[in-house]
């Protein structure tokens, strides 16, 4: 089932009296889940198209469906609720909230919602989550008492916490070194098989992209090569 | 929940910052309760005084004139009087009667001062017993004929202690002249810095034979109300009914030059018994009421109240640019964070309120901590003792200052500050709920 649908999807930002082409009418389908990478060097486009996907920024030509609902369509309040009930974020550089400790952290996008869980429920789910990611003694840490890694498994919690349909991870390990960097894709993978999430990361590390199911590369905004193993 | 616990953490993020922001406000909290608190206290503390030292909050006062044209200040008839005041008799506590040597001289072995002397009847001016402030002597015999009280700055000129004899003397009602012997039973403080209350207190009836009035005449009949609120109604429904048998003389907007100044000096010892160019029937009657004494002192006191409220003001808007201004950088150093709070679906609104809350939790702490500053310093200072002839005489109660604090003005004031503060923090919250989302996350810090 095809969750995700990029149909012709342009994307120019103004720069300064010019204008960058960083996406040039790409198009791709992403089925239900999917581990995919997109794949490419700093500057072809990879990001953008996640922020579009992720409904934080908006194609200047092109539609971009998420359950063939066109995202140019909806607004803030509904593209907000979509970002909440379909969508989880993983940040390369982690975006945990400094305030709140771990538990809190992975809790948070739940408390955000029309009808979050009751409390009980709620801490059996996180605490179960935090066990998976391996944090389940570090309940109560501040972010500023984490690790790399440990911070981007708290992400992986918090992404997965309201059961996104969806999971986009803008370069996860882009800031960690290469043997936490797997562990990390390799949580991924993990989350993908036992949830069945769709999980769309970017990364310019050819070794993390062998991982993925289905590959995009892209270069200087196109898609040079889109491939399903 | 978690915006509310954000916003309440985000406070503890610079503690330094927070701590002097939240210093300013509690100054400026701490500034406006207490002059409220003094200035209120100052009220009743004189209205209080007032009360007890003039025997109530409406004062009628009589006037005739004799055969000669002379004026002399008594009630002769009572008749009028007394129909007049069965009307509002259920609003009335108590009745109290008074007569007055306005300029006696007091003399003891080769020494002598003025006093002015007002004659009481004991058995129903219990407030006044309470208000007294005893430096030497007793009360416990202030109801035998001749017992003086008197203030301690004319025992200390005169050299006089409890249980000697004084010499006092007088001029009658007719202005004639006169000397009684009195006995000191007690020396009492300065009730305050007025030369009209430095006065002294003897049994009224003693009083009557000295002056030339018969024991049962009295000059003043005061009303002590059930509630002092009713005073000025009261004092209405008494000229009207007066005006319907007797000349009044009510003290409104009609009064001729100085006649309301006159009859001030009346009440407070400015003597009156001079020749009468018209003279009249029966007993002329002038009335007022503690407002009317107050007026200058709530005046003054309006003036300390609306100072405060400036100084409030601006004190709390330079705190409030200071908030501005803090916020305006918070929304910098928090830009990506609420990127990601966003992306994660934060609704704009709960941006906003993360804000606004952090502002308000910021602004009740310090209301919270000017308030117990304001209690401790009110607290501490009322429990100075100052002397009565100090500068600050005109505030004292039994000696000290009195404040009130009611809680409808300390709610008022954090009311009006948690309004000014989130006045203050809108925009910076408005342009932080409408970041886009996209380059929220972009922001370097």
């Amino acid at each position: 089932m095809t969750v995700i649908s990029l149909k012709d999807v342009h994307k120019k930002y103004p720069l300064g009296k010019t204008e960058v082409h960083a996406v040039k009418g790409v198009s791709f389908d992403i089925e239900s889940g999917d581990f995919i990478s997109i794949a490419g060097p700093s500057g072809s486009g990879k990001s953008t198209i996640l922020n579009m996907i992720g409904c934080i920024d908006t194609p200047s030509e092109g539609i971009v469906t998420i359950n063939e609902t066109n995202t140019s369509d909806l607004k803030d309040k509904e593209i907000t609720n979509l970002r909440h009930d379909v969508l989880g974020f993983i940040f390369q550089n982690f975006n945990l909230i400094p305030v709140l400790n771990v538990f809190e952290n992975i809790e948070f996008p739940m408390l955000l919602g029309k009808n979050p869980l009751p409390k009980a429920e709620r801490e059996v789910w996180i605490s179960q989550l935090m066990e998976e990611v391996g944090l389940g003694d570090w309940k109560t840490h501040k972010p500023n008492e984490l690790s790399g890694g440990q911070r981007q498994r708290v992400a992986i919690a918090r992404a997965l916490v309201t059961k996104p349909q969806i999971v986009l991870a803008d370069e996860p390990t882009a800031n960690l070194d290469s043997e936490t960097g797997s562990s990390i894709i390799e949580l991924m993978k993990k989350m993908n098989n036992d949830y069945g999430t769709t999980f769309i990361f970017s990364t310019h590390d050819q070794t993390i992209v062998d991982i993925a199911d289905h590959v995009i590369q892209l270069k200087d905004g196109k898609i040079v090569e889109n491939r399903r193993r | 929940m978690n915006i509310s616990k954000i916003s309440m953490r985000n406070i503890t993020r610079q503690k330094k910052r927070s701590f002097l922001l939240g210093g300013a406000i509690a100054f400026g909290v701490f500034i406006i309760i207490t002059i409220g608190s003094f200035t209120a206290g100052m009220t009743e503390t004189l209205k209080e005084n007032f009360t007890s030292i003039m025997g109530g909050h409406i004062y009628i006062l009589g006037t005739e004139t004799l055969d000669s044209g002379r004026i002399v200040q008594v009630i002769g008839d009572t008749a009028d009087l007394e129909r007049a005041i069965d009307t509002v008799d259920d609003l009335v506590k108590e009745y109290h009667v008074r007569s007055q040597v306005r300029m006696g001289e007091i003399i003891f072995g080769s020494k002598s001062t003025t006093l002015q002397v007002s004659g009481i009847d004991w058995n129903k001016e219990q407030l006044l017993k309470d208000t007294l402030t005893i430096a030497d002597g007793s009360l416990e015999n202030i109801e035998k004929a001749g017992s003086l009280i008197i203030p301690e700055k004319v025992a200390d000129k005169l050299g006089v202690i409890p249980g000697e004899t004084v010499l006092i003397r007088m001029d009658t009602v007719t202005g004639q002249k006169n000397v009684g012997e009195f006995t000191v039973a007690a020396i009492v403080q300065e009730q305050d810095s007025f030369s009209f209350i430095s006065a002294g207190y003897t049994e009224m009836g003693y009083l009557n034979d000295l002056i030339g009035l018969e024991s049962d005449e009295y000059q003043y009949l005061n009303l002590h109300l059930k509630d002092i609120a009713q005073m000025d109604i009261v004092a209405e429904k008494l000229v009207t009914e007066l005006e319907k048998t007797s000349l009044v003389d009510a003290g409104d907007d009609e009064d001729e030059d100085g006649e309301e100044d006159q009859r001030h000096g009346m009440m407070f010892g400015g003597g009156m018994t001079s020749a009468s160019d018209e003279p009249w029937d029966g007993t002329k009657f002038s009335i007022t009421n503690l407002n009317d004494i107050m007026e200058p002192v709530l005046q003054l006191v309006n003036i300390l109240n609306i100072v405060s409220l400036a100084l409030f003001v601006i004190l709390m808007i330079i705190t409030m640019v200071g908030l501005i201004n803090t916020f305006r950088m918070v929304l910098i150093e928090r830009t990506k964070e609420i990127g990601t709070m966003r992306a994660i679906g934060m609704h704009r609104g709960s941006v906003r309120s993360i804000f606004l809350l952090e502002a308000l939790y910021l602004a009740l702490f310090g209301a919270a901590g000017g308030i117990i500053l304001s209690f401790a310093t009110t607290i501490i200072t009322g429990l100075i003792r100052f002397t009565a002839d100090s500068a600050l005489g005109l505030f004292l109660h039994s000696g000290r200052l009195q404040f009130i604090t009611t809680p409808v003005s300390v709610l008022q004031v954090v009311f009006l500050l948690a309004v000014m503060t989130l006045i203050a923090v809108y925009l910076p919250a408005k342009k932080a709920a409408k970041l886009k989302v996209v380059d929220a996350l972009r922001a370097q810090y």
